[in-house]
């Protein structure tokens, strides 16, 4: 090459240089990062146990725990991550031709870490209740023998039933699923619980404390059995009670921020990335600067963040959808519903203002404003000061 | 050794029916691409359907063409007449660069126009823009047409405080727009040292037409400068005696010509880093340049720049005649190799226009320096400079640039 044209080389690379520096500069200095280490994390071993290749030893395991009054333990063998990332919204709104808002599992059909983030902390609270409520029912101050644990299936199945649990795993993305009772008595009455369990990968978790055809029942679906023979053995779950599964829920880190105004407009972005568990940092949850300890109160405080951050996002990205119309089309087109609740939808929206409307001596109340799809809506946020801002909760 | 001159026979052979095959595959592309933007009602994805063979060469040649030209890629390097160590090297590295951005951004035209790029090794550049310039003339020139005898859509768009806008026949005004700009400068570079002062008032009047039927004003900034550009040029032809092997540029200009990708580039890249709404000026040109240096910016806030890019889901106002109101676009090219496609590519697309610069220098092809600048122009604020469809230059890294249709050396 002549001299002239290493000359241009030369300020090419430097014209270059100035190029990928400025988009480099901006990245690291203004662009807003996603918070560091935002929820516990467990160390795990090879040798960790894993999971459960047969339903019966997942019930037992849970059962085991249940009857120590384990809470943290038992809610491990719930399938939350597992739900919350194969949950098909539109195979289950084809399926069962009712949009029930709130009260379904967000969509995981577009991989949305948002949607699987928010059904992670929700369904974490809902299985912590409900095992809960096993410990009060059955295990707390109470005798509580186990006889037997069985998959529950008809004698002679026909094609429906078969029809009937591959719809299922279709919409829960899962392998396998099954029903399976547990045969048991609390001081000397004999009861049944049935539980609902399904695969994923190799492992089954349960999804349901009660058979499938009642999913939509609030409680534990326990009823009276038969008085157990005389010579019926009480199974020994002392193994299981020692065994540990993974970690299968999150419990968010706390942090604060000294200026509310960047606080507000890193918030506003976490939302629009749909990185919910940033945003969720910036939240009072009551831990104070510490690691946030296993509680069901706290598991039930997340899930009320998350449940609001999950109506902001739903009451935004659906408010042009026609229900009436997809309530029509559920059988051909069941991912118009979907299509909308998408997060990537998120980047349309505008920042209009945020503005102080309230103060007191605890609290201070922002007004957010943003557009979306030509509609204008509002939040507000409360603040509380305590070694800096943090967020109390998101009201509408 | 009658072995070996026979098996040179058949080498130049295919070389010669890849070179056919290569030219034939850029003909449909281009087709496919100028269709793809214009009103027509094709379900592209349906094409063939119901006669498999149909379908598997509609798939394999016109939707995913890139298994198809990267075959040819190999056939055309290995059947080249002179092996080049450099021009190898390089191509691998291209090729590898390109494929692992494309796994991690899901971008693959980058891929289809680096194999065509890699692809076009050996072959006439004049011939391929010939082959290229007469191709989008018909199927615009038809577009347009059909458009204006009803049988497509004639879009007409109209947004706040802007006149009407016309489509004729394409998705949105700026894109028929960019087709006129990019098809005279390719007209400019096929007439090069022969062009007559008179035919610089094709870019004025497509100016004005672009002006008042299309109101895209990055269009016809850069008609009217084209205009200017190609008066002065001609003048210097004729200054050194008509005769274009006499001439030469001056060496400053020249190189000035060269950088101009990595100058537009770093411009806007600058500009849009730096942009506050605070700041009057930079509000002001904001505002001029219809938000596209806030949009920009709001694209990096949301999804950041990242060295492979990110797949982004952009939504312009095509097929909104007032406005999407779920709208975020990034309009400049160059930003839209920062943020999508991602930092490596920018730096390597900045790297190969800068070549075609030097190429170009030491070929002594002004006309082809000044297109190098006026693409580069275009592209700070329009997406069209590795779009099949209106902008070839890229080819030119490998193409040979060496006027007429005899081979020459690579570098």
């Amino acid at each position: 090459m002549k001299r002239n044209e290493w000359i241009i080389v030369v300020l090419a690379i430097l014209g270059m240089f100035i190029t990928v520096g400025a988009a480099v500069f901006y990245q690291t200095t203004r662009v807003v990062k996603e918070a560091e280490g935002p929820f516990v994390e467990e160390l795990a071993e090879e040798d960790d146990l894993k999971g459960y290749e047969e339903p019966e030893e997942t019930v037992a395991y849970l059962m085991a725990h249940i009857m120590d009054g384990d809470l943290e333990k038992a809610l491990r063998s719930c399938a939350i991550d597992d739900l919350a990332k194969y949950f098909n919204m539109s195979l289950y709104l084809q399926y069962g031709e009712d949009f029930v808002w709130l009260d379904m599992i967000p969509p995981a059909d577009s991989d949305d870490e948002a949607y699987c983030n928010i059904s992670r902390l929700r369904l974490a609270s809902d299985y912590g209740h409900k095992i809960q409520e096993c410990i009060d029912q059955l295990s707390s101050g109470k005798e509580l023998k186990i006889y037997d644990i069985a998959v529950d299936e008809p004698e002679n199945p026909d094609g429906k039933y078969y029809e009937r649990l591959s719809s299922i795993e279709e919409i829960l993305g899962a392998r396998d699923v099954c029903e399976c009772i547990v045969y048991m008595s609390v001081n000397d009455i004999p009861l049944e619980l049935h539980l609902s369990l399904a695969r994923y990968k190799r492992f089954w978790k349960v999804i349901l404390f009660s058979p499938m055809d009642q999913y939509k029942m609030d409680g534990l679906y326990i009823i009276e059995g038969e008085k157990a023979p005389e010579e019926a053995e009480i199974m020994n779950l002392s193994d299981y009670q020692k065994e540990t599964l993974p970690l299968n829920y999150l419990l968010i880190n706390s942090r604060s921020e000294e200026d509310i105004d960047q606080m507000i407009y890193n918030y506003c972005i976490y939302l629009q990335r749909g990185d919910i568990l940033s945003a969720l940092t910036y939240y009072d949850f009551g831990n104070g600067g510490e690691e946030p300890q296993f509680s069901l109160e706290l598991l039930d405080r997340q899930e009320e963040a998350a449940r609001e951050l999950q109506l902001l996002y739903y009451q935004m990205l659906l408010w042009k959808t026609d229900f009436e119309w997809a309530g029509r089309h559920y059988e051909d087109a069941p991912e118009y519903i979907v299509d909308f609740l998408r997060i990537m939808n998120m980047q349309y929206v505008n920042f209009v203002n945020a503005g102080e409307i309230d103060r007191n001596e605890d609290e201070i109340i922002y007004q957010i404003r943003y557009s979306y799809d030509s509609g204008i809506f509002s939040r507000n946020l409360v603040f509380s000061h305590q070694d800096g801002w943090k967020i109390l909760r998101l009201e509408y | 050794m009658k072995w070996k001159s026979q098996l040179m026979q058949i080498k130049q052979k295919v070389l010669q029916i890849s070179e056919y095959w290569y030219i034939g595959m850029l003909v449909i592309l281009t087709v496919h691409r100028i269709l793809v933007f214009a009103c027509l009602d094709i379900v592209w994805a349906d094409l063939g359907k119901g006669i498999p063979v149909f379908q598997f060469l509609v798939y394999h040649f016109l939707l995913n063409p890139n298994k198809v030209l990267f075959i040819l890629v190999l056939i055309r390097h290995i059947c080249a007449e002179k092996y080049d160590v450099k021009e190898i090297l390089c191509a691998v590295t291209i090729y590898y660069i390109t494929a692992h951005a494309m796994e991690v951004n899901h971008y693959d035209n980058v891929m289809t126009m680096v194999l065509l790029m890699l692809g076009a090794w050996g072959i006439s550049f004049q011939k391929l823009i010939r082959i290229y310039f007469i191709t989008v003339c018909v199927i615009v020139a038809e577009v347009v047409l059909a458009s204006q005898f009803g049988f497509i859509e004639n879009m007409m768009y109209q947004f706040d405080g802007r006149k009407v806008q016309m489509a004729f026949g394409f998705s949105y005004p700026t894109r028929f727009a960019s087709h006129v700009f990019f098809l005279i400068l390719w007209y400019w570079f096929l007439r090069d040292f022969r062009l007559k002062y008179a035919e610089a008032a094709i870019p004025v009047a497509a100016g004005f037409f672009v002006w008042f039927f299309c109101d895209a004003r990055m269009n016809v900034v850069c008609l009217f400068s084209l205009a200017a550009v190609m008066i002065w040029q001609t003048y210097s032809y004729r200054k050194a005696g008509n005769n274009a092997a006499c001439y030469r540029e001056n060496s400053l200009l020249t190189g000035a010509l060269a950088l101009s990708p990595v100058i537009a580039s770093a411009m806007i890249t600058v500009l849009t880093v730096v942009y506050t709404p605070d700041h009057t000026l930079l509000q002001r040109l904001n505002v001029f340049i219809s938000n596209r240096l806030s949009l920009t910016q709001k694209v990096i806030d949301i999804h950041g720049v990242h060295p492979w890019g990110k797949w982004i889901r952009l939504a312009g106002n095509g097929g909104f005649v007032t406005g999407n109101v779920k709208y975020l676009y990034i309009d400049s090219a160059f930003m839209q190799f920062s943020i999508q496609y991602g930092l490596v590519i920018l730096v390597m697309l900045l790297a190969l226009f800068c070549f075609i610069g030097i190429r170009g220098r030491r070929n002594g092809n002004s006309v082809l320096l000044w297109i190098l600048m006026f693409v580069s122009l275009h592209a700070i604020i329009e997406p069209q400079l590795i779009e099949l469809q209106y902008c070839p230059l890229l080819f030119a890294a490998f193409a040979d640039l060496q006027k007429g249709e005899t081979g020459g050396s690579w570098l």
